[in-house]
């Protein structure tokens, strides 16, 4: 019973992977990436990971997904040509990525992996996740920290409407003929 | 049929070749960051994997979420880019952002 139910979620979290790889719509990507994210989120679940699986969801689900359509709102005009996207130098990105995925399965059939007589049991892993962050994991807990507020003002000065206050200007300072920035 | 580590091995690789063949093949750099995540999804997935597995203890699972952490601050600075450049070249497409001044 376990093998169907994993091969139906690991099949959506191909086809999603597969949208984000081949749709030509942005819009399709992102509803690609969308299930490709929930099909690792239900692996992380069938692992036995719960608080992770739940992590996934809510992160990358609710918050990395919701930014990226956002980008994609902001930086395409709204007719529905200028979302679209092509494929650049197809065959050399197709034997790269051959290259890759034969490498990862040849490493995966041959490896002989010192694998558990029984596998870890499916419990409840936040307490223990809990736990780890602080004691053996707090310095990257704390590196994790810093981090992200580092990203979060980051963001916050490279997205700054008039970077004259030292902000950082990426590109030309006179905007484009047809430039949407309304500053004058 | 039981599953087992392979499995979820082969599912990773899928999705780091497809991603790596996004990064590759795309121009449009939103595109190209989507690419990136599944490409940390696919490290992650075999983290945890590896941690039902092979190793025990909470070690896999606590990388997969440093994993998730690393790729939120990444998408947050990555977005913040594409819109600047898009500010000032009215485009994220990443061949066509090529000059260094005017």
């Amino acid at each position: 019973m376990e093998f169907p139910i994993w091969m139906a979620l690991a099949g959506m979290g191909v086809l999603g992977a597969g949208a984000v790889a081949f749709a030509r719509n942005v819009v399709h990507c992102a509803f690609g990436l969308l299930f490709a994210l929930i099909s690792v989120s239900a692996m992380y679940a069938m692992l036995g990971a719960d608080f992770l699986a739940v992590t996934q969801v809510i992160v990358y689900v609710g918050g990395i997904l919701v930014l990226v359509v956002f980008g994609v709102m902001m930086t395409h005009k709204v007719e529905a040509s200028s979302l679209r996207t092509e494929l650049v130098q197809p065959f050399a990105a197709t034997l790269a990525a051959l290259m890759v995925f034969g490498l990862s399965i040849l490493t995966v059939v041959n490896e002989a992996w010192p694998l558990l007589a029984e596998p870890n049991p499916a419990e409840p892993t936040t307490e223990a996740i809990g736990r780890s962050f602080l004691t053996d994991f707090l310095y990257p807990f704390e590196f994790a920290s810093v981090l992200l507020l580092i990203a979060m003002i980051g963001a916050a000065m490279l997205t700054r409407e008039k970077p004259d206050g030292g902000g950082i200007v990426i590109g030309p300072e006179d905007p484009a003929p047809g430039d949407e920035r309304g500053d004058a | 049929m039981d599953v087992g580590l392979s499995h979820y091995l082969t599912l990773s690789a899928v999705f780091l070749a497809l991603g790596v063949f996004t990064i590759l093949s795309r121009r449009n750099a939103i595109v190209i960051l989507m690419g990136v995540e599944l490409v940390l999804n696919a490290a992650a997935l075999n983290f945890v994997a590896f941690g039902k597995y092979v190793a025990t203890g909470i070690a896999g699972q606590m990388m997969a979420i440093f994993v998730i952490v690393i790729a939120a601050a990444e998408a947050a600075v990555a977005l913040a880019i594409i819109l600047s450049v898009f500010r000032n070249f009215n485009t994220v497409q990443v061949d066509r952002v090529d000059r260094l001044r005017n």
